[in-house]
């Protein structure tokens, strides 16, 4: 495992993959296309007539012996203690650690933390909010000074929203997709150190909402568990509910549409950038491919919050509703079923939670050989963080199966599955939420703009994973 | 606002001071530059030319099948031909590379795991073969180049 040969300066410009999956074939992507349409008109026209999901109220309350475990204060001393650690064994290898791509942590911070805490808050909830470090690290610092971790200097302003995690994920993805040092220890210590500090200092300044609001680690995993079967009923209590009705519970903060523009239109750009459409094209432009690539990011969240934010305001409402109440406290007050007045521009926002499951959908399958052969790999080299043959952790003389790969056929159709899965979810949530918002005789003309932009990011996402070649 | 608890003030301190540790660790970890990468490479240099068929340098981006594939590469001190093509390939099966270079370098096969070819000046041969379906990229590693995208089926 142990290898010294330099590495050339153009493996960073895969980051750490090795190869790419192959494209998916034809057929697939347009039975794939063809469905999300008819399920898209289906859902508009034959669904139900009354909002469904009422946010924070419903649920079933899990058995008590799992809700005394979860809400414990050992229990999450124990999560606080593993993150910091892990946290700790990282740092390590970051700080003593050869500058080699086998270093774990480069595999750790672009693997198995930003591609590993999807399935991990789908499946088990926030997670992120349970074991970030700095949230340990604030809480710990608070009670050194004798303060709250929850108060800080001043009042974080609400129309802040999620601004500073949108741009937090912007920082994260630029460092990922376009950096070409991204595989480099430096740039991962810069980003680090940048990160823990925003967030240290911004904790202390506002209090730990900060991390709720601008933590993108944090608030990326938070909106992914609204998609689990895990949530918290109006009481605070710990229930099960079904996943869409959980994802109504998401709160439409501004900049949400940022956030999600930016997680969906920099997952298409990975796609699209090893095209070699988009290779040729750079290479006849000539120029800096940084600057180039950057801009590509852009223009890709871009049309991604430009297209939504028209989609969802292109309905029509009733005349009085410009001289309504704020529709945020009016929801906060009567969390349901309730028509409730609602301003155009406060629509997108309102509307952006649906785009996480079409996100998880694309997201699934875009990363899913990538999260199991290079999460394998990374497992591996955990076990040797210095790069000098140790074997603390046992895992070191393992080998990455390439199971998956082997069966290209498998693959494909359990992607074609999670893009349509994650278009159907979406839609559905759309509707619902339309219903709740939208005037009874705008309802269902109101929601065409929404679905032809959805259609529109699955026959894309598809697209992009026929290699677009 | 102007009522700040003092508890407040000395986690805001302490925070920054949690900054200036961090500034501290990026400088201190810059002395390490080179990297390294994973496994061994499986590909096999011979001397010997074969004849074969090589590839041909059309635009169309759509892939080309070559069986018992050789593919000719000619690279000079700022150009490689082919440049950026997709090729077919089978899985399991040799690829020949033959490579007439200007100078010696070395080119980088993005499989998993990465391989690499260190080739020397002038004409020479490499055996190369990907088992497991996918796209590996072939670049040359000094003019950062993308030779063929190849398709593993």
């Amino acid at each position: 495992m142990l290898v010294t040969r330099p590495l050339p300066g153009l493996v960073p410009m895969h980051g750490l993959g090795g190869q790419q999956d192959l494209p998916i074939p034809l057929t697939l992507a347009v039975a794939a296309a063809v469905a999300a349409l008819v399920v898209s008109f289906s859902v508009l026209t034959l669904a139900w007539r009354t909002p469904r999901y009422q946010g924070a109220r419903g649920g079933r309350a899990v058995p008590a012996v799992l809700a005394r475990l979860v809400d414990s204060a050992g229990f999450a001393c124990f999560l606080r203690a593993f993150g910091l650690l892990a946290t700790a064994y990282l740092t390590w290898a970051l700080v003593a650690g050869p500058d080699l791509v086998v270093n774990p942590a480069l595999g750790v911070f672009y693997v198995l933390v930003w591609v590993g805490l999807v399935p991990a808050s789908l499946l088990l909830g926030p997670v992120v909010r349970a074991l970030s470090p700095v949230r340990t690290l604030n809480l710990l610092l608070a009670r050194a000074t004798g303060g709250d971790p929850s108060t800080g200097l001043v009042q974080y302003p609400a129309q802040l929203g999620y601004w500073p995690a949108a741009v937090g994920l912007f920082g994260f993805v630029w460092q990922e997709l376009v950096n070409p040092q991204s595989t480099y220890l430096d740039t991962v210590r810069l980003w680090l150190a940048v990160y823990f500090a925003l967030m240290l200092v911004g904790a202390a300044v506002f209090g730990d909402v900060w991390l709720r609001r601008a933590d993108p680690f944090e608030v990326y995993s938070t909106l992914l568990s609204k998609l689990s079967f895990w949530g918290r009923d109006d009481t605070g209590r710990l229930v099960v509910r079904s996943p869409l009705a959980n994802l109504s519970t998401v709160s439409s903060r501004p900049g949400l549409v940022a956030v999600v523009a930016v997680l969906f239109g920099s997952t298409a750009f990975d796609s699209f950038k090893d095209t070699l459409t988009w290779l040729r094209l750079v290479e006849r432009i000539g120029g800096s491919a940084v600057l180039l690539d950057t801009l590509a990011l852009i223009a890709f969240c871009a049309v991604v919050a430009l297209s939504f934010t028209v989609a969802a305001m292109s309905t029509g409402l009733d005349p009085g509703a410009a001289t309504g109440t704020d529709p945020a406290l009016q929801r906060d007050q009567d969390d349901g079923a309730g028509q409730v007045v609602v301003r155009r521009r406060e629509l997108p926002r309102l509307l952006a939670h649906s785009v996480l499951p079409i996100i998880v959908g694309y997201m699934t399958a875009h990363y899913l050989s990538y999260l199991i052969e290079q999460g394998q790999r990374t497992l591996i080299q955990l076990s040797d963080p210095l790069v000098r043959g140790d074997n603390y952790l046992g895992t070191a003389n393992l080998s990455v199966n390439y199971w998956l790969s082997f069966h290209p056929t498998l693959l494909a159709s359990i992607k074609v599955l999670a893009v349509v899965t994650g278009h159907i979810v979406g839609v559905v949530a759309v509707h619902d939420r339309s219903l709740r918002l939208l005037p009874p005789r705008h309802q269902v003309v109101g929601q065409l703009g929404m679905l032809v932009v959805m259609v529109g990011y699955t026959a894309t996402g598809l697209y992009l994973l026929m290699g677009a070649a | 606002m102007l009522l700040l608890a003092s508890p407040m003030r000395r986690r805001a301190a302490a925070a920054c001071s949690v900054l200036l540790l961090g500034a501290g660790a990026v400088g201190c970890g810059s002395d390490s530059t080179s990297s390294a990468t994973g496994p061994t490479p499986d590909a096999s240099s011979s001397p010997t030319p074969e004849t074969t068929p090589s590839l041909t340098s059309d635009a169309t981006p759509s892939a080309t099948t070559v069986t018992g594939t050789t593919i000719d590469i000619t690279i000079t001190a700022t150009s490689v031909d082919p440049s950026g093509q997709q090729l077919k390939v089978q899985a399991g099966k040799p690829i020949t590379l033959r490579i007439t270079a200007e100078g010696s370098g070395e080119l980088h096969v993005h499989s998993s795991p990465e391989q690499e070819i260190a080739y020397p000046s002038g004409t020479s041969e490499h055996t190369l073969t990907l088992d497991q379906p996918g796209l590996v990229d072939v670049e040359d590693h000094e003019l950062d180049k993308l030779i063929v995208k190849l398709e593993v089926r």
